[in-house]
């Protein structure tokens, strides 16, 4: 076996009975799914992190044979649901709001990019600002409800597409490409404001 | 507004926490229970066999092996009940035997015997030479041919040619019928039974068309026993399972058998009065067949036809064997006369040899 091998290759292996095709498949998707868990959960829920995507794997384990009859459902996509409904379940029971109520929209906020660097982040210094960065982007995300969160994670971090996450989120298409849009215009907007101070502080 | 941005995915790329990874023992925890889940749930070799040959195979395929099984097991059935040895097959079984060979040639001896007509004297050679050409046949025992020789009904009001003739013409029928009915053993002895109506045929060509006295005794024994029907025969043999049509033949063939022993002690008895005590003793010196005769006479016909077997007795001055001759004929004096010649001139020979 090889990293070629496809996600659903190695799942049909370990439903045949090889026990190395899911150290492959876990391996694969260990860290995504941990960060992705983590960060849905965020930080006032992030012991419960391993819990979560342990229940994730286990019930994957227990539920391949049900895998197996739907052809149309990638691995990846399959293991996300399993991990967001546990992720749901757990901010349900905390009290969490993780409905995605759509109040306030400002979609004008783009020219704050304009004083950002660019995104590839090759210089040394461009890193720093990027590492920083990604901290206001984490305390932006505890901001918003779990279910924009989680649009905008499932997007942005594991390259999934608006169809793929109609099927996690158990949501119309719409309905998804709503919440994105919603998560997107409010972490512009907190993420402009961190820009802001962080450019004073360049400035100074 | 697009839906997607790379300075917010750049971000999220050098988050703090994008080297998060689950507990060492939750990873741990994770592989074994897949690992235990990938291993059959038994653990044993052979009930994980079964159990995926089981789930493998449509319950119609286990339909049809059992209709296979119980196919194969009537087969085998069906086979031994054909193969299920009956006397028949056990006697034929022993070809080998010195004795059965001994039976065998008496058999055809008496076979021949039984066609021929005793009184004639044009025949009285006939029975032994016939029964020597007979000898290279197949192995069968008397008493196979007792169950094959089909009944013969012999009229008593009929001319005796006519009455033989009908009795050989059913004999061949039944002959024939019997090999296309009853399975190979009899199939394999219809050619015997065949050979003797032949020898039997040529014994009659050479019999005189002059009503030979044991031909008349053998129709009116032959109609008195079986009462014109093979009623009696069935009722003294024990029914057979095979065919209805094989009792009467087997009970009359027995009848015929135990005729044809009376009809060899007469065939002795008439041997003697016509060649003469003195010659004929004379001849069985020559041929080295050394006894001595003795004559019972028997006035009931059952007895008669059924002849007690009179235990072999020796001669105490020879030690020859005494033969003896049944006769169901009470007028016995010639043969009386003649048996002592014969025995004369058995133990004077003896006596001047010893």
């Amino acid at each position: 076996m090889n990293d070629f091998v496809s996600d659903e290759s190695l799942m049909q292996q370990f439903c045949a009975g090889q026990a190395q095709a899911f150290s492959l498949l876990y391996a694969r998707h260990e860290k995504p799914l941990f960060r992705y868990v983590r960060r849905v959960l965020g930080s006032s829920l992030v012991a419960q992190a391993d819990d979560v995507f342990q229940d994730t794997w286990i019930k994957l384990v227990d539920a391949r044979d049900s895998w197996q009859a739907r052809e149309n459902a990638t691995f990846k996509t399959w293991l996300y649901t399993l991990a967001h409904h546990r992720a749901v379940d757990i901010l349900r029971k905390s009290g969490r709001e993780i409905s995605a109520d759509e109040g306030w929209l400002d979609e004008d906020n783009d020219d704050a990019w304009q004083l950002w660097p660019a995104s590839s982040a090759e210089e040394p210094e461009q890193q720093t600002f990027w590492r920083k960065a990604g901290q206001q982007l984490l305390d932006c995300l505890e901001g918003l409800p779990a279910l924009q969160r989680a649009a905008f994670l499932l997007h942005h971090e594991d390259d999934l597409s608006l169809i793929e996450m109609t099927q996690i989120l158990d949501a119309e298409f719409e309905t998804v490409k709503s919440r994105l849009r919603y998560a997107l215009a409010k972490l512009r907007t907190c993420m402009g404001a961190y820009l802001h101070p962080l450019m004073g502080e360049d400035a100074t | 507004m697009s839906l997607h941005d790379e300075h917010l995915k750049t971000a999220l790329k050098y988050a703090p926490d994008k080297d998060a990874a689950p507990k060492a023992q939750v990873r741990t925890a994770i592989l074994d229970y897949a690992n235990k889940a990938s291993q059959p749930k038994s653990g044993s070799f052979l009930t994980a066999y079964l159990q995926n040959l089981f789930a493998n195979w449509q319950w119609a395929n286990l339909k049809w092996i059992g209709a296979g099984s119980f196919a194969g097991i009537l087969l085998v059935m069906l086979i031994m009940h054909q193969l299920t040895p009956d006397d028949t097959a056990w006697m034929a079984a022993a070809p080998e035997d010195p004795k059965n060979d001994f039976k065998i040639a008496q058999n055809k001896a008496d076979l021949a015997d039984q066609k021929a007509s005793p009184a004639s004297p044009t025949t009285q050679n006939i029975p032994a030479e016939e029964s020597r050409k007979l000898e290279p046949a197949d192995g069968l025992t008397k008493q196979e041919a007792i169950k094959i020789a089909p009944p013969i009904v012999v009229k008593k009001d009929m001319p005796n040619t006519d009455a033989q003739k009908e009795g050989r013409m059913k004999l061949a029928e039944s002959v024939d019928n019997m090999a296309a009915e009853v399975p190979q053993i009899v199939a394999s002895a219809a050619p015997l039974a065949k050979e003797a109506i032949e020898l039997s045929d040529k014994t009659l060509q050479a019999t005189p068309a002059a009503t030979p006295p044991a031909a008349i005794e053998i129709a009116e024994s032959s109609a008195q026993y079986n009462a014109d029907d093979a009623s009696v025969a069935e009722k003294k043999m024990p029914p057979s399972p095979r065919a209805d049509s094989v009792a009467p033949a087997r009970a009359e063939s027995m009848r015929l058998a135990k005729k044809q022993k009376s009809d060899l002690k007469e065939n002795l008895a008439q041997s003697v009065i016509d060649e003469g005590g003195e010659a004929f003793a004379k001849r069985d010196i020559q041929a080295e067949k050394f006894r001595l005769l003795s004559i019972v006479t028997h006035n009931n016909l059952e007895h008669c036809l059924n002849p007690i077997a009179n235990p072999h007795k020796f001669d105490e001055k020879t030690g020859y064997l005494i033969e003896v001759i049944d006769i169901c004929d009470s007028n016995t004096g010639r043969l009386t006369s003649e048996v002592g010649t014969y025995n004369k001139t058995m133990q004077d020979w003896h006596f001047s040899h010893h």
